[in-house]
């Protein structure tokens, strides 16, 4: 245990030490003061029909225990993902795995560490969520107990859980990188958040926030001082609710749950079984054996592997048997010679096929397929299904932009190259660009045809955007991990559920306003990544 | 061509000085930077190939502001970092194909200058493999093909023989002999043997400040008659060290052979030998710790 304890630790330290942290603790300050909204503001956060509750320690405590617990359940997953990836890319991960370390107790130390991490930040929460009692004055007795209990029950199993999947899904080759961020995102949508707002009602796939144990007793609560609210029937609603009715929501006076054995055990129950999960992580732990890795790490979708094809896998190919060092090479002095040309098309197709490299013949085909049923399928099945599919179809490889340098330590030979802000960048986001259109281009096509010129300008914005939003992502936060999560849930209320302001790609006709708008971001995001690479040009 | 280096200074985040003041004028050639770990050399390959910027000071190439005008550098410049990565699903072809594109070179000249230096750093026949799957040394050897595709008149190599072996070492110290004509080498290594066999000329460097410059012989010449070689039982090893600086070691059957640098014989049965590079190196380095010219 004690050997759990100090591998936690070190992760731990390692990740609060980081810059970006400090960031994300600002970001959650300002996220505790926005789930309290105060009165006549126009959104709501925990909505029972045209009510609340109260603004006294249960009804804080629970409200913002409640909201962390859900929205730290989607980026806390983003946050605390990698601890193991950055042991394999540091080379942590073999002196590790070359001393008596168990597999067990690696595994316990990174999901340790992994939950402190989430609650610290559900820490950050709470204590704001006690100032911001006293602040707003609804009531302003603050019971220590009442305020935390919830943070304690709702949101650390909850936290447990993120972090248990987050080092089962490390543990998965497949799952490791951004198809796991994906994956994520899609189990959190449609296996956790769809049943959020029903919960008093019908029985939601998996209740790991305790949305079940707090919304009926808050409507109960609500029903016995406003008997027109009838629970199951009024409607709740958690999350960011806005609406014009929001300024006029009435308070009601809450005590908190009443946290009976049975209600306990549920939770103690989410907390075990997230135990069980980290466990399963334990036989899926390489070690940090590369040749491991190539038997049974190939990602599905790359197709099979060649021999010697993957990536930290040097001990399992030959070297190429070094010639005497007198063999005869062709002089140095005879070598044909260096033209300089600075044409920008070779530098181009050089990127586009670096993008390429990141595909493989079967996501060419699905991306071939999408482009063909963008062509013939009616033009609303397009727009309702095919459009959206491909435009999220390439977001691993738009995930890539503006950071390969770096995650592959290339970042030395390219900015040394002349004129890296004035060829690279442009080529790079160019070769974002065609990729967005070799997707979606037939779709264009039939626009073009048709002479929609208001949907071809919607297309168009997003043909721009989207690389626009991967490199500046990518170049600023050296990851692709905003990007993809940030991409997904705008794709996901924008073209997919059709919410006109965020539909960046121009799925529902006629939004010129959204259209122009989301070409500006383009140029804004674009002299953003310009920024960002000149700034790391200048060392 | 020349390359000065005017009272540059780098002082990182956290008042941490990697570099105080260093000044440099490299002319063709080939200079090797020696130093220990943590001397600065890599902050100062760094700031040569315009990849940091001084805190204080000028970098000139060939009258250029490299800071102001890091283009005029960067066309002439070929350069292989200390550390640096490839791309593993390109193989060693598509990989340098690309690097040429980056630093502007028109493809069918390109290609034929990558056919010929993948046979030079002799990966032939590895040249169609991914490099996820080359060993460190194929991969030190594809950074040495990168960093000569553009024919650089400014070659700047940091620690470039480390994953090398002994064979391959040979092959890159012949290499970077047989490179012709004004151009200036800058080899960056704490192995003294690499530096031995191809510079012209020499600088150390410690704790961000140039400790000495000179030709090899130069140095030789000021450490003769300095080296001695003598047998000592193995207990009496350590206050020999304690009272001289003892350059090496080798275990005899009646005790061990050790070659100690001292101005005066350290034993009566003490015997002049010829110094090595390595000893002048290091005599140069304990001088300047203790105050005295190097």
């Amino acid at each position: 245990m004690r050997t759990v304890l100090a591998l936690a630790r070190g992760d731990f330290l390692e990740r609060v030490r980081r810059y970006g942290f400090l960031v994300t603790l600002g970001i959650t300050v300002w996220a505790a003061r926005a789930a309290l909204p105060p009165r006549g503001s126009d959104y709501v956060t925990v909505r029972i029909g045209q009510h609340r509750a109260l603004y006294n320690s249960a009804g804080v405590g629970s409200m913002v225990a409640l909201l962390t617990g859900v929205f730290l359940t989607l980026i806390g997953f983003y946050l605390v993902k990698g601890a193991v990836e950055r042991d394999r890319r540091t080379g942590v991960g073999k002196i590790l795995g070359a001393t008596r370390m168990t597999r067990v107790t690696y595994v316990l130390a990174k999901w340790l560490s992994n939950a402190t991490v989430l609650m610290v930040i559900a820490g950050v929460m709470l204590v704001v969520a006690g100032a911001m009692q006293i602040v707003l004055g609804e009531d302003r007795r603050l019971d220590p107990v009442a305020l935390a209990t919830p943070f304690v029950l709702l949101t650390l199993p909850a936290m447990l859980m993120v972090a248990a999947v987050a080092v089962v899904f490390e543990m998965i080759p497949g799952l490791r990188r951004g198809l796991g961020s994906i994956a994520w995102f899609f189990l959190f949508v449609f296996g956790l958040a769809t049943g959020v707002p029903e919960a008093g009602g019908h029985r939601p796939i998996g209740d790991p926030v305790g949305m079940r144990i707090v919304l009926p007793s808050l409507e109960q609560a609500c029903a016995r001082q406003y008997p027109d609210y009838v629970p199951g029937v009024g409607g709740v609603a958690v999350g960011i609710n806005v609406s014009k009715g929001a300024r006029s929501v009435t308070p009601f006076t809450w005590t908190g749950v009443r946290w009976t054995p049975q209600a306990v055990g549920q939770r103690a129950a989410w907390a075990a079984l997230a135990l069980c999960l980290a466990l399963l992580a334990v036989p899926l732990f390489d070690r940090f054996d590369a040749g491991h890795a190539v038997a049974r790490g190939r990602p599905w979708w790359r197709g099979r592997a060649r021999p010697a094809a993957r990536p930290g896998t040097a001990a399992a190919v030959p070297d190429v048997e070094a010639a005497p060092a007198h063999a005869a090479h062709p002089p140095v002095a005879a070598l044909a010679p260096a033209t300089r040309g600075e044409r920008f098309a070779p530098l181009l197709r050089a990127e586009v096929a670096l993008m390429a490299k990141g595909a493989n013949r079967w996501w060419l085909l699905v991306a071939l397929t999408l482009a063909l049923l963008c062509l013939f399928l009616p033009l609303d099945g397009v727009r309702a299904v095919t459009l959206p599919l491909a435009a999220i179809w390439p977001i691993l490889l738009w995930s890539a932009m503006g950071w390969s340098e770096a995650r592959f330590g290339t970042d030395a030979l390219l900015f040394s190259a002349p004129r890296p802000l004035r060829r690279q960048l442009p080529a790079a986001w160019l070769a974002g660009v065609l990729l967005a259109t070799a997707v979606t281009g037939t779709y264009a096509l039939r626009l073009a045809l048709a002479g929609d010129a208001a949907s071809l300008l919607g297309w168009l914005a997003g043909v721009l955007f989207v690389p626009s939003f991967a490199l500046a992502s990518g170049v600023w936060t050296g990851s692709g991990k905003l990007f993809e999560v940030a991409y997904l849930v705008l794709w996901y209320v924008g073209p997919l559920n059709h919410v006109p302001g965020l539909d960046y790609l121009g799925v529902v006709p006629g939004a010129r306003g959204a259209h122009l708008a989301f070409i500006a971001a383009a140029l804004a995001l674009l002299a953003l990544a310009y920024a960002g690479r000149a700034r790391q040009l200048r060392g | 061509m020349r390359l000065v280096i005017d009272g540059v200074s780098k002082i990182y985040r956290g008042g941490v000085h990697a570099l105080a003041e260093f000044g440099l004028e490299v002319g063709p050639g080939v200079l090797g930077l020696l130093g220990p770990n943590g001397a600065g050399k890599s902050t100062l390959m760094r700031i040569l190939a315009t990849l940091t910027r001084p805190t204080a000071g000028r970098v000139a190439w060939d009258g250029h502001d490299i800071v102001r005008q890091p283009d005029a550098v960067r066309e002439v410049l070929g350069y292989l970092p200390q550390d640096f990565g490839v791309y593993p699903h390109l193989s060693a072809l598509e990989f340098l194909d690309y690097i040429a594109a980056a630093k502007g070179l028109e493809p069918r000249a390109a290609r034929r200058r990558i056919d010929e230096l993948l046979e030079i750093v002799n990966l032939g026949d590895a040249r169609k493999r991914p490099l996820g799957g080359f060993s460190g040394g194929m991969r030190q050897r594809v950074g040495i093909a990168q960093a000569l595709l553009n024919d650089p008149q400014l070659l700047i190599v940091d620690e470039p023989t480390g994953g090398l072996d002994p064979e391959e070492r040979v092959r890159f110290r012949n290499l970077l002999s047989e490179l012709p004509g004004e151009r200036v080498v800058i080899l960056s290594t704490h192995i003294v043997s690499d530096v031995e066999a191809v510079a012209t000329d020499i600088a150390i460097i410690a704790r961000g400040r140039l400790v000495r410059r000179a030709t090899p012989e130069a140095l030789l010449a000021g450490l003769a008659g300095r080296v001695w070689e003598l047998v000592v039982p193995a207990g009496a090893l350590a206050e020999l060290r304690r009272r001289h600086l003892v350059s090496g070691t080798s275990r005899r059957g009646d005790g061990v052979q050790a070659r100690v640098i001292a101005e005066a014989a350290p034993a009566a049965d003490a015997r002049p030998v010829p110094p090595s590079l390595e000893e002048a190196y290091l005599d140069a380095l304990a001088r300047w710790r203790a105050g005295a010219p190097a």
